[in-house]
């Protein structure tokens, strides 16, 4: 295509269709800046997420990598670091604590490290190891020392710079102020030092938290699996020291690549609805400059030189727009990064940075979408263009071409659903559910105008059987026919957005119902308990059983093995009828807690349940010896969390796992006595909040969880809304002046405005409510694709499928409000136009 | 049938209010046919718009079935349209959603006065049999033109204004259009006010009138 100096003048010439235009114009505007701003508000957090996630895994005391921790309360010793060096260990040695800061004792997590023994690591290798790239050995190592922090940490702690007390943060042994060095790599809230400050400011001295561990000759792989290894320590440090490898459910981004897919598909559907309605604003600026094709094509312009120039105008502004929804995409991101950041951690113990790190790559894709999407919307219009019919000059569904594209419509949404129908029986994978959801929005799409249509003429009849003389109403039934071709693209917009909404806002209900019997079953006991060692749990156990009004005590203990090369946590409980009566249980056999109280038998949950096929009855290989194999007593819902879990008694537990590390007690007692009991507790063992918790705490901890994790969700839906409503109020601007030539015979045969504005108002109401009525259907079928599929392939468990029929009574009141907003300009504009604008309707088609 | 009287009308510009007419004044009897003739832009137009209660003239009267429609407001001009008046434009005159027939039947049926007999014998007069279950789009201009002359008149309204009805047609449909119409006004003993440029079409009428430099010769 060949675009000459002189041809700038036909650009300018379809440039000015748009401020002759301004509604049309506003009307791109408004879809490309929401498509843009929602889909790269949404790629903004997922690109964050994964900063962040990357940012961990890069860090030194990242703990997916071998390490040696205390088998014992006390902390590592200096003598047993330097044996095991000696021996020729490659170990690092690390201290971790908590400081409180500042008046409001703030808390910042301090890590002291040795970077000379960090594994792998030599002067070249700081980048990859987590360390700041600009640090420089000698000064980390000596006096006065440095403190490393990321740029958010050094805000907070710069009012404590100031402080005058010598005895701590942020003096040196010697009283001198420490040099505090930013870097942007580090993760917030850390303090990062060398390990000799870090003992003085923690009170740590010749003591270690934990080692990082070099993988070595000392790694042997395990003889029940070929997927697991395993660690021998010299005997003498092996008694106070234990080796944990690698945990593969750590990989955070692995785990959490659900939660984001699922994000991206909303933000893909918000940007599938924005480009509706560019599709719409294109579709008439094209129809509207036909006679311009004509004009430039007699001025000797040729069809590919005008198509060359209409994608450079669609480029050009689309890209202008693009640039503000950039900006809004950010915005947007910036309002959703909380609620994210704390779903995300407190599913997945995933720590999101507060602060938006976006690279150029987030910018160039928001603009690559940007330009894709407008080409993608412009495709149909432009070969309409080039080779206009008649049905697309005078679009109207009873003309022929218009009956031609109509059946043609219905043969692809029905291949549209028979592909769906095949998906739904053949996929397996996430991807497959997400291919399965958009076949079903694809072929409800090009569907629902046929259907529309096909109710249309129905109500069309009926009107004429039931009052044959009544002319207002036959009109008001053919002309809403008439519209379908000019609206079913908004009406798609909102019927996509009706639906979504009741397919995401089902599964939201249905889940919180679930989840909150559900937590009520899980949450039978009064008060749970965690220590942080052995010895804590020892000395715990022994004063509970002092206190005269805990009715029972049920400690539990947990150690974590592969099975099938996947994290599995083993649960040991004391079977008590806090949990025979209440745990919720998916299926189970009749003996099922006898068996596992006898050692025969253990429960899964359903994600474990799921990934290895395994029913009840079945046998479940727990550490490759006879022994071990157990029976699957029964299966129990264990919604949220990400891994396989096996609960069998504390006993077995015990038995197979001596070092399972018993870490948690749950307590019964009266609830008057429950607060008396955490207050003694505290005072006693000078637990924190987050040690000793109530029932009701944990219960509201996780429901606000719960509506964290789901406000994103709600937050695009509502907003897929919102672009669906201004969808249609555009099309209904737009089509105001095309209106005209329609009404005015109706107006000069002598029906007033007053009843053409009700006619007008009833006839968008009627085509408001039709849709709504066609989401109830379509919003219960992706309702069920998200529960039944996308659910349990994205997090490995299902939940019962709901509906909620008052939900579907406001959306429909929220698709009529919407319908009424958008008409208001338009019909006002109709109520007080002049008659010689109405008169205007007998002169031109506009 | 119709009497004016003293009507005046402006058309207001930039640099302030044109007049197109200041002080008309005349009356159409029941049955009788005139043409309004004038060069473009003299307001023939605006003053059969006014008369059909279309438009709002700056003052004067203009009486219909002794209703002063200048004094009524936009409902109840509406309905002394669909009771007391038909009107035919040059072009864009039928409903686009509705079937032929349903266009033909429209304004009867607002007015309540359909009469089945009559809008078959209107339907065979006018040729129309075949093309009942079409839309508006799918005729020829003259096809419905036919049409515009058919929805008028089925509702037997006593004042017919037509406002050049056969302006977009070529010669030969022109002619019989307007051979049509005329017979069928004379059967319903309606009177017709028809804006016009011919001479020709304007000697077919029992009176003609000339919009001039705002006046009425």
């Amino acid at each position: 295509m060949q675009l000459r100096l002189p041809s700038w003048w036909v650009l300018h010439a379809l440039l000015s269709h748009w401020l002759r235009h301004p509604v049309q114009l506003g009307t791109l505007i408004l879809g490309l800046l929401a498509a843009t701003a929602l889909w790269s508000g949404v790629q903004a957090l997922n690109q964050q997420a994964r900063f962040s996630y990357e940012q961990a895994a890069a860090r030194f005391n990242n703990i997916n990598q071998p390490q040696i921790v205390s088998a014992t309360a006390q902390p590592i010793s200096e003598l047993d670091y330097i044996q095991l060096r000696r021996s020729g260990w490659n170990v690092s040695p690390l201290v971790e604590g908590t400081l409180s800061l500042g008046a409001d004792n703030a808390t910042f997590s301090i890590i002291g490290i040795e970077p000379m023994t960090l594994p792998g690591l030599g002067e070249a290798a700081k980048g990859a190891s987590g360390l700041p790239d600009n640090l420089v050995l000698h000064r980390f190592l000596t006096p006065p020392w440095e403190v490393w922090v990321s740029p958010a940490t050094f805000e907070r702690i710069k009012p404590m710079l100031s402080n005058t007390d010598t005895s701590g943060f942020p003096y040196n042994p010697q009283g001198k102020k420490v040099r505090i060095q930013v870097s942007a790599t580090l993760a917030d809230n850390e303090l990062i030092t060398d390990i000799y400050l870090a003992q003085y400011w923690l009170n740590m001295p010749g003591q270690f938290s934990r080692l990082l561990l070099e993988r070595s000759e000392h790694f042997e792989r395990s003889e029940h699996s070929e997927h697991s290894e395993h660690v021998t320590l010299p005997a003498e440090p092996a008694k106070r020291l234990r080796v944990i490898l690698p945990q593969s459910d750590h990989d955070i981004s692995r785990l959490t690549a659900s939660f984001h897919l699922n994000l991206t598909a909303l933000s893909l559907l918000a940007f599938l609805v924005g480009l509706l309605m560019v599709y719409s604003a294109i579709h008439l600026a094209l129809t509207q400059r036909l006679a311009l094709r004509r004009i430039l094509f007699s001025c000797g312009v040729s069809q590919r030189e005008l198509l060359a120039w209409l994608l450079v105008e669609l480029l050009l502004l689309s890209g202008l727009i693009a640039l503000p929804g950039l900006l809004f995409g950010y915005w947007i991101a910036t309002l959703l990064l909380p609620d994210l950041s704390a779903s995300l951690n407190g599913l997945y113990g995933a720590e999101l940075s507060d602060k938006l790190h976006l690279s150029w790559r987030w910018y160039l894709q928001g603009i690559l979408m940007a330009w894709g999407g407008t080409l993608l919307a412009a495709t149909v219009p432009l070969l309409k263009l080039i080779k206009p019919d008649n049905g697309y000059l005078n679009p109207s569904m009873s003309s022929p071409s218009q009956l031609i594209q109509r059946n043609r419509l219905m043969v692809a949404g029905l291949i549209g659903a028979s592909l769906a129908l095949l998906m739904a029986w053949l996929g397996t994978s996430l991807l497959s559910g997400f291919l399965l959801l958009a076949l079903i929005f694809l072929s409800a799409a090009l569907l629902m105008p046929v259907i529309l249509d096909a109710l249309l003429t129905l109500g069309q009849r009926y009107a004429r059987a039931f009052s044959p003389d009544s002319a207002t109403a036959q009109w008001l039934w053919a002309d809403a026919r008439m519209q379908v071709p000019h609206l079913s693209v908004a009406l798609v917009a909102l019927l996509l957005a009706l639906s979504t909404s009741i397919g995401v806002g089902g599964m939201v209900d249905g889940f919180r119902n679930t989840f909150t019997g559900w937590l009520d079953q899980r949450l039978a006991a009064e008060v749970y308990v965690r220590v942080d060692n052995e010895t804590q749990a020892q000395q715990v156990m022994h004063w509970l059983s002092q206190y005269p009004k805990v009715t029972a005590i049920l400690p539990s203990a947990g150690t974590e093995i592969q099975l099938n090369s996947m994290p599995v946590e083993l649960r040991g409980i004391q079977i008590h009828s806090t949990y025979t009566d209440h745990w919720p249980l998916l299926s189970k056999t009749p003996q099922a807690w006898q068996d596992m109280a006898s050692g025969a038998a253990v429960l899964i949950n359903e994600q474990l349940a799921r990934q290895l096929a395994l029913n009840i009855g079945d046998t479940l290989p727990l550490a490759g010896l006879p022994q071990t194999d157990f029976t699957i007593g029964a299966i129990f819902s264990d919604y949220g969390n990400p891994k396989g879990q096996v609960m069998l008694s504390l006993a077995t537990l015990n038995q197979y796992w001596p070092d399972a590390k018993r870490g948690s007690f749950a307590l019964r007692v009266a609830p008057p006595d429950v607060e008396p009991l955490i207050r003694a507790l505290t005072d006693e063992f000078s637990f924190t909040q987050t040690q000793v918790i109530d029932q009701q705490g944990v219960k509201r901890y996780s429901l606000q969880l719960f509506e964290r994790t789901f406000a994103a969700t709600s937050a695009l839906n509502l907003l897929v809304l919102a672009i669906a409503a201004i969808a249609l109020f555009s099309s209904l601007l737009t089509l105001s002046t095309m209106r005209l030539s329609q009404i005015a015979p109706i107006w000069a045969c002598g029906v007033s405005r007053r009843q053409l504005v009700i006619t007008e108002l009833l006839r968008l109401l009627l085509l408001a409510f039709i849709t709504a009525l066609l989401a109830i259907p379509l919003g219960l079928i992706i309702s069920y694709c998200l529960v039944a599929v996308i659910n349990v392939r994205a997090f490995g468990w299902a939940l019962p499928w709901q509906i909620f029929p008052m939900q579907w009574f406001y959306l429909t009141l929220a698709a009529l409000f919407s319908a009424l907003l958008a008409a208001i300009v338009p019909v006002l504009k109709l109520q007080f136009s002049s008659p010689g604008e109405l008169l205007k309707g007998f002169r031109d088609d506009q | 049938m119709l009497q004016v009287t003293r009507l005046a009308k402006s058309h207001q510009t930039p640099q302030g209010p044109l007049p197109l007419f200041s002080d008309l004044s005349f009356d159409i009897k029941a049955g009788e046919s005139v043409a309004l003739m004038g060069e473009s832009g003299c307001g023939k137009s605006t003053l059969l718009h006014i008369l059909a209660g279309l438009e709002q003239a700056d003052k004067g009267q203009v009486l219909i079935n002794n209703q002063d429609i200048m004094q009524l407001n936009d409902s109840d001009r509406a309905l002394l349209r669909r009771n007391y008046v038909g009107v035919i434009f040059q072009q864009l005159n039928l409903i686009p959603s509705l079937t032929i027939a349903d266009n033909l039947a429209f304004q009867a049926r607002l007015a309540g006065t359909l009469d089945t007999e009559w809008l078959h014998n209107l339907v065979s007069t006018l040729g129309l049999e075949t093309l009942l279950t079409r839309y508006p789009a799918q005729l020829s201009g003259g096809q419905q033109q036919r049409v515009a002359i058919g929805r008028a008149l089925a509702a037997r309204t006593p004042l017919l204004f037509a406002d050049e009805p056969t302006g977009s047609l070529d010669e030969a449909n022109a002619e019989q259009v307007m051979t049509l119409m005329l017979a069928l006004v004379k059967e319903t003993k309606s009177s017709l006010l028809m804006v016009t440029h011919s001479a020709l079409l304007a000697a077919r009428l029992e009176r003609a009138m000339t919009l001039r430099q705002g006046h009425l010769t």
